[in-house]
């Protein structure tokens, strides 16, 4: 039974990757592969990890949804309106991708995988958090860090106008100099 | 109540409790307006709105994505459901996951997909805007929102929420987290785009996201947004008002009594303030509210620390 | 009695109301408003959410047009009431009356829906649309092209979409019927147009045009369903490259002033220019825009807080307003408006809302919402108002540069609170506060 489900999910989340490229929609397509991903979060959740079942659904949710609005501003043809086939190189693209996936299928049914050692625990979660934050806590906190201080930069780096420019050389203009006032008025 | 008769009345207590939200939001409304009695009106007015929608024609409009549509209409109403499934209806909730927080969390982020979703689907111009709208609502509402119900976990060492509620019984953490549950106040109207929040579905979009929407798809689409709405303010009361604690009621009235104070006091939040621009607020959420529920995060772990340390 | 008939009649007591101004008809819109508020049934936010579409004056032909493609977007069961410009109070009652019954009659539901339906069939006669998914109903491009090209020859408008203007590059024509198979209670399809009417309205193609600009002159040869071109890409207000939107707006929006059309290039939500006209070239007969001093004031600032999404001082302003015109002394209603005042002028959210950005003097709503508070409060203090603030309102042609750069929000609570009004003049000669038409 628990075969059958898993089968079963791991079927649309194949069919939800195919589907992203089959479809015309970009819109479709962003959506197909959400399907895909909350199909591997549920079979996650069937190996009994709820914490990480969940959060891989929340987070694909809500990545999903920005990666449409990106989709749709960037690339053509995002409601498949026009029957457009943006396909390149389609041979050897099938070709490489076919034997990577029989690679990867040869590779995890011809692995050594290591026996079942302990017991498992009884709340996962907590498990997880301790293995995470006891041992490992000064890397989680520096990864965290430079992960977010790298989207700042990011940021930055992107923007056309910076302090200077709104708020004048001294930094000390009464209105910050933009097209559309914020809340705050800075 | 065994599991099972809860799955079955939690529906039933969900719908009724969106007929009441619907009488409601009437009967402020006729306040707000200056009009006087009618009060038997406004229980009568939501059959009468159903009514109408039901025998509305549906309809739909060139080059639309009718099955995104249906999907975003459809995933509004089953994530409602399944985000309140984790509430203690009483002393236990239909499916008391260990993750319950997560859970609500990761339901209440499809009506992001959902709203944009029935925006996108009819292809109209002031429709998409109004998902557009929802969008940026939602990245503007989700990080003081992830702190808030955080920082109630964090109370009480669980993200279960039964564990929640027993870690209640001497104290309401909304009494002792005021800054987590107003800013989950808040999050609860924007997830549901209700009240000030309706930015989406504004009249000066012309009906926004559900602008092309009439008939059962209306009905649908506004139905699963007051089920959001009751389903995250069912979730208030088990994270911040402590689930079913209180004297001489049975737990599973007090649950009744807050959820429903807590809903009205949604609705004549939407009657009290105008929508709420998303380029104005997305400052204030960010500038003011998110470094607010970080430091009271930042309170309660100290306090939580101090106690003995939280933590199974 | 079947399910049908006993939902329509519970449904027939509360129609969502639709009221199309026509420019010159100020004084009949007003009677409409105060009718359909007193009867509690509440206005609708566009045409799929109407049961009711009353027609507040005499349209010109331009006007009639958009009406007549409005008409067809409304869903079934539907009335339609047209009111001439004489029509007083007590011909607006009756017909008003009349509406719940008619909207209750199942046999006359179904006969609506068969009309949409023919209309809808007509359509299929060319078949499959090319491309795309199928999906039942879905009307041929060639069927839709034929009618774009009547409604442009009808309207005066300019050439089809493959036809390269620079300024109209992109042209998005939501054309087409679309029926919808969906039914209850025996209803058939419905033909649709993703527009408010016609050329105005808003044209039912968004940014799904298509994007990446480097598709040259192709779409000429391969034109999508409906007529729709391909957008062009180009850097808006903030620096991005984003799709071009050309976009007629209005003069079918809820709390739009009446007869305008806005034609803006929209990038996004953000308005990258914008024209504005009024339909029928706006003939306004002399004395049109006289009222009482504070009638129009009050008419301007629901206006700006129905916009801004308050609706109950919105509504507590037009009652007041009604019960000025229909004659209540100053000292009857100085409280509430005094206490209105009060209530806008206290909302610091509303004020957040509505101050322009970084104190720019030409968007502040909040400055202009404020000079009509203060002739309000005036009034009711028994001090003379004295005369509008007439630099303030734009002509019709300076009010597109105005919304240059503005998001659609900001955009529409800038047009409420300008109020814009055809006149033979740009400035507007009237002594009271003439209200829009």
């Amino acid at each position: 039974m628990t075969l059958a489900v898993l089968l079963a999910l791991g079927v649309l989340a194949v069919g939800g990757g195919v589907l992203v490229f089959v479809v015309d929609s970009m819109a479709r397509a962003t959506f197909c592969l959400l399907a895909s991903f909350i199909a591997v979060a549920v079979m996650i959740l069937m190996t009994g990890l709820a914490y990480l079942g969940t959060v891989i659904i929340l987070m694909m949710i809500i990545e999903m949804v920005i990666m449409a609005v990106f989709m749709i501003m960037y690339m053509m043809n995002p409601a498949g309106l026009m029957p457009m086939s943006m396909f390149h190189n389609t041979r050897g693209a099938a070709l490489i991708s076919g034997l990577l996936f029989a690679g990867l299928t040869a590779g995890i049914f011809l692995a050594d995988w290591p026996e079942k050692r302990g017991e498992r625990p009884k709340d996962p979660t907590t498990a997880l958090g301790e293995t995470l934050m006891e041992g490992h806590m000064l890397t989680m906190m520096t990864l965290g860090v430079t992960l977010f201080s790298t989207i700042v930069a990011t940021v930055v780096l992107a923007t056309g106008r910076g302090r200077y420019d709104r708020l004048g050389d001294g930094l000390d203009a009464a209105h910050a100099d933009d097209p559309a006032g914020g809340g705050v008025g800075r | 109540m065994a599991a099972p008769a809860m799955v079955l009345v939690l529906p039933v207590l969900l719908v009724a409790a969106v007929w009441c939200v619907a009488v409601l939001d009437g009967v402020l409304a006729d306040r707000a307006a200056g009009h006087r009695g009618g009060a038997g009106r406004s229980l009568v007015r939501p059959g009468q709105e159903v009514a109408r929608l039901l025998a509305g024609q549906r309809r739909t409009t060139q080059a639309a994505d009718g099955l995104l549509r249906w999907a975003g209409i459809a995933g509004l109403i089953v994530a409602s459901v399944l985000a309140a499934g984790v509430v203690p209806l009483g002393w236990k909730a239909p499916a008391d996951l260990s993750v319950g927080v997560v859970w609500f969390n990761a339901m209440e982020v499809v009506a992001w997909a959902a709203v944009w979703l029935v925006g996108w689907g009819p292809d109209s111009a002031l429709s998409l805007v109004g998902g557009y709208r929802f969008v940026a609502q939602g990245l503007a509402y989700e990080l003081p929102h992830m702190f808030a119900i955080i920082t109630a976990a964090l109370g009480a060492g669980s993200l279960r929420m039964s564990d929640i509620v027993d870690a209640q019984a001497g104290l309401w953490f909304a009494v002792w987290m005021p800054a987590a549950f107003a800013a989950y106040l808040l999050s609860a109207a924007a997830m549901a785009f209700w009240g000030p929040f309706d930015a989406p579905l504004g009249r000066d979009v012309a009906g926004g996201a559900a602008a092309e929407l009439s008939g059962v798809d209306r009905l649908l689409f506004e139905g699963g947004r007051r089920l959001l709405l009751v389903a995250a303010a069912a979730v208030a009361v088990p994270l911040f008002l402590g689930g079913g604690h209180g004297p001489w009621l049975p737990a599973g009235a007090w649950v009744l009594v807050k959820t429903l104070a807590v809903l009205a006091l949604l609705v004549w939040l939407r009657h009290r303030l105008p929508v709420v621009r998303m380029d104005r607020w997305t400052e204030i959420s960010w500038i003011v509210l998110l470094p607010l529920t970080m430091v009271q995060a930042l309170a309660v772990a100290l306090v939580v620390l101090a106690r003995g340390g939280g933590g199974p | 009695m079947d399910l049908t008939r006993a939902l329509l009649r519970l449904a027939a007591r509360t129609p969502h109301v639709l009221i199309v101004p026509v420019p010159g008809a100020a004084r009949l819109r007003m009677d409409v408003e105060d009718a359909v508020g007193s009867r509690r049934w509440r206005e609708a936010s566009g045409p799929a959410d109407t049961d009711l579409l009353i027609v507040a004056g005499t349209p010109g032909p331009e006007m009639r047009t958009v009406l007549a493609r409005v008409w067809e977007l409304v869903p079934a069961p539907r009335v339609r009431i047209d009111l001439d410009t004489q029509a007083s109070p007590g011909d607006i009652g009756r017909y008003l009356d009349e509406v719940p019954g008619r909207l209750a009659d199942p046999l006359r539901a179904r006969d609506e829906a068969r009309t949409a339906a023919r209309r809808q069939a007509a359509d299929d006669v060319h078949g499959h649309r090319p491309g795309g998914p199928a999906r039942g109903g879905a009307p041929a491009a060639a069927a839709v092209r034929t009618r774009l090209d009547e409604e442009r020859q009808l309207l005066g408008g300019d050439g089809g979409p493959d036809r390269e203007e620079p300024a109209r590059d992109g042209e998005h024509e939501g054309h087409g019927g679309h029926a919808e198979r969906g039914e209850h209670g025996g209803h058939a399809g419905h033909s649709e147009h993703a527009e408010h009417g016609g050329r105005e309205g808003h044209a039912g193609h968004g940014e799904t045009g298509g994007h990446g600009g480097h598709h040259g002159h192709h779409h000429m040869d391969m034109p999508l369903q409906g007529g729709l071109g391909m957008a062009d890409v180009a850097e808006d207000r903030d620096g991005l490259a984003l799709d071009v939107l050309n976009l007629p707006l209005g003069p079918v929006l809820p709390d739009w002033p009446a007869g305008l059309v806005l034609d803006v290039v929209m990038q996004g939500d953000v308005i990258a220019s914008a024209e504005a006209r009024f339909l029928d070239g706006a003939r306004v007969p002399r004395g049109a825009g006289e009222f009482g001093p504070v009638v129009g004031d009050l008419d301007v600032t629901a206006r700006v807080l129905a916009v801004a999404g308050w609706p109950g001082p919105a509504a507590r302003a037009r009652a007041l307003r009604d019960r000025v015109r229909r004659g209540a002394v100053r000292e009857e209603v100085e409280n509430e408006l005094t206490a209105l005042v009060r209530r806008v002028r206290g909302s610091r959210t509303l004020r957040l809302m509505l101050r322009g950005p970084g104190g720019d003097r030409k968007a502040d709503v909040a400055g202009l919402l404020e000079s009509r508070l203060s002739r309000i409060e005036a009034h009711a203090a028994g001090r003379p108002t004295g005369e509008p603030d007439e630099p303030g309102r734009p002509s019709v042609r300076e009010l597109g540069g105005r919304l240059a750069g503005a998001e659609w929000a900001a955009a529409r609570l800038l047009i409420a609170a300008l109020d814009p009004h055809p006149g033979p003049t740009a400035r507007h000669a009237s002594a009271g506060a003439g209200p829009a038409e």
